[in-house]
């Protein structure tokens, strides 16, 4: 699979091969949004593939899909008016509007390729599937035990019964 | 008593899910345009998510609107004792504001007060409770980025604390200022670091001066200011506006400035309509606004006034729709106390009396918005101050 992000001739390119072995081309532009890709082209150059063995290929086009935009939004063109913050809000709302499921494989993917941006708008997301959800509903998907002692407890009811008041 | 009562937001517990965050109240989430629209309500799959690393949960748990965390501290332990953990209060740090709220006391003894939320567009119904900080917070407080300070007769100094994280300190004695209160905080936020502004006077040879002295926690340390303030007593708090604090003034109508950068006071003399009273000052886009009550030959109206600092002068921008007037003044006495308390963008609009309507205005939108109804009963609505919550925020 070839990945056409934001192509430019006279930018250098930069292969990377998925857990699935599928290899995708980016802009050296796009791969430096991530922090670790960076890192690891400034160590090696851009003429060896760049294997991330633990991000599968449906993943990493979705995460090279948020680059190449977030790295267009940097450039400048002359005959394009600039993206504006708004727009790039409602690109990113959109594109963390996607099952759960996903948002997991993509905040693990965020925070391996340390990709500061994503990582922090698929936390958000998540925050905002989670903010309405009850103490116990959290305790059973994150599977987490009720570790309070009886007095602890006690002092939460207190509260809760003083609030009240 | 020398404890202080202050607010105690990990009582939010109580409401949990019966109470002040329901769904509908959850997804209201209007004014704050930073955080993303619920578009997904799919529940998470437990196999996944309870191997999510825990740092991880962290960053969420941090980008959580304020109540939804401080409910989760009953998940358990670890939960309950994040607010002391340095790795989880950076998270917190990081994560951009979610606006100001309004607290506003039920009665004259400043012992309980209720909270209004704008983003949330709910009222959390805040109790007050003892801690070990000394005084007690009143409506006389300087806020900046998650922190208040204020008066604490008790020691005769100034605390800084933040009213989430319970976390408090008292900063060291003034040098010469007595009878003070804080006038003004600034916090930067990527630094930390704060100044307080304090005005009070100086007794010496029995006479008094008017004197202010400022504190700078880089160097935990107070200066008197190279001039005095050039009309006392100032009206707190003090708003921020390019580096400068503005205070309003009655005689004559207008502003005192501190600027911190020159650290030098001046006064800005700009006249305002002869009876306009009761007015807050709001900073909003670089620009300084007033909003408060005018007498015209009409009668009673809200005005919102914008300062044009090229030729000081007020120059009025907006005010309150006429219907909306009327159903605010309508079960008003002649007399009733009338406040405005500004942050930021948004103004609380309130008039003492039990079962009075509220307004929000914001300045940028130049849109009123009517308050839900306070939940706590027989709430007065006294007096009150904004903060703009931050649990990150360090003393």
């Amino acid at each position: 699979m070839h990945f056409q992000g934001s192509p430019n001739m006279a930018e250098k390119r930069v292969k990377l091969i998925s857990s699935d072995n599928d290899e995708f081309e980016v802009d050296e532009a796009v791969a430096f949004e991530s922090e670790t890709l960076r890192n690891m082209i400034q160590d090696t150059g851009t003429n060896v593939p760049i294997s991330i063995p633990n991000v599968s290929s449906d993943i990493l086009a979705k995460v090279l899909e948020y680059c190449s935009y977030h790295a267009e939004t940097m450039e400048t063109h002359d005959d394009k008016p600039p993206i504006t913050d708004a727009q790039i809000r409602e690109w990113d709302a959109d594109f963390v509007d996607v099952h759960p499921a996903t948002l997991y494989s993509l905040i693990l993917a965020a925070n391996y390729l340390n990709i500061k941006n994503l990582l922090d708008l698929i936390c958000q997301a998540v925050a905002n599937n989670i903010r309405g959800k009850t103490a116990v509903e959290i305790r059973k998907i994150l599977h987490i035990q009720d570790d309070f002692t009886y007095e602890e407890e006690m002092e939460i009811r207190r509260e809760t019964k003083w609030a009240f008041d | 008593m020398t404890l202080m009562e202050i607010m105690d937001l990990s009582s939010e517990v109580a409401m949990d899910d019966s109470y002040g965050f329901s769904v509908e109240c959850v997804s209201g989430f209007k004014h704050q345009d930073t955080l993303l629209p619920v578009h997904n309500e799919c529940d998470l799959d437990s196999d996944l998510w309870s191997d999510l690393p825990r740092h991880l949960i962290e960053k969420i748990l941090a980008w959580l609107p304020i109540p939804s965390y401080l409910r989760f501290r009953r998940v358990c332990k670890t939960w309950n004792k994040l607010l002391q953990s340095p790795g989880f209060l950076r998270e917190c740090h990081d994560v951009p504001s979610q606006g100001s709220w309004f607290l506003m006391f039920k009665n004259d003894h400043y012992r309980e007060a209720a909270t209004y939320n704008p983003s949330l567009d709910c009222w959390h119904p805040i109790p007050l409770v003892i801690t070990s900080a000394p005084g007690q917070i009143s409506f006389h407080v300087a806020a900046s980025e998650g922190l208040l300070c204020y008066y604490a007769a008790e020691c005769d100094n100034v605390v800084v604390c933040n009213p989430l994280t319970r976390c408090w300190r008292k900063l060291p004695p003034t040098l010469r200022v007595q009878f003070f209160q804080p006038v003004g905080m600034v916090k930067e936020r990527t630094t930390e670091s704060y100044k307080v502004v304090v005005a009070g006077i100086w007794a010496t040879y029995g006479a008094c001066y008017p004197i202010a002295e400022v504190y700078d926690s880089t160097t935990n340390s107070w200066s008197i200011t190279s001039n005095t303030p050039p009309n006392f007593p100032l009206h707190p708090p003090g708003i921020l506006c390019s580096n400068t604090l503005y205070w309003r003034c009655h005689e004559p109508h207008g502003l005192v400035t501190y600027d911190l950068q020159e650290q030098a006071w001046s006064q800005i003399h700009a006249p305002l309509p002869q009876s306009f009273e009761s007015y807050g000052l709001v900073e909003s886009g670089g620009n300084i606004f007033v909003i408060g009550r005018q007498e015209e030959p009409t009668g009673k109206c809200v005005c919102i006034f914008q300062l044009r600092s090229t030729q000081l002068t007020w120059e009025e921008v907006d005010r309150m729709p006429g219907a909306l007037l009327e159903e605010f003044l309508r079960n008003a006495a002649q007399d009733a106390y009338f406040r405005c308390i500004g942050h930021s963008d948004q103004v609380l609009i309130s008039m003492c009396g039990r079962n009075m309507p509220q307004l929000l205005y914001d300045v940028r939108k130049k849109r009123w918005h009517r308050l839900p109804r306070c939940p706590m009963p027989e709430h007065r609505m006294v007096d009150g101050f904004s903060f703009e919550p931050r649990l990150g925020a360090s003393v």
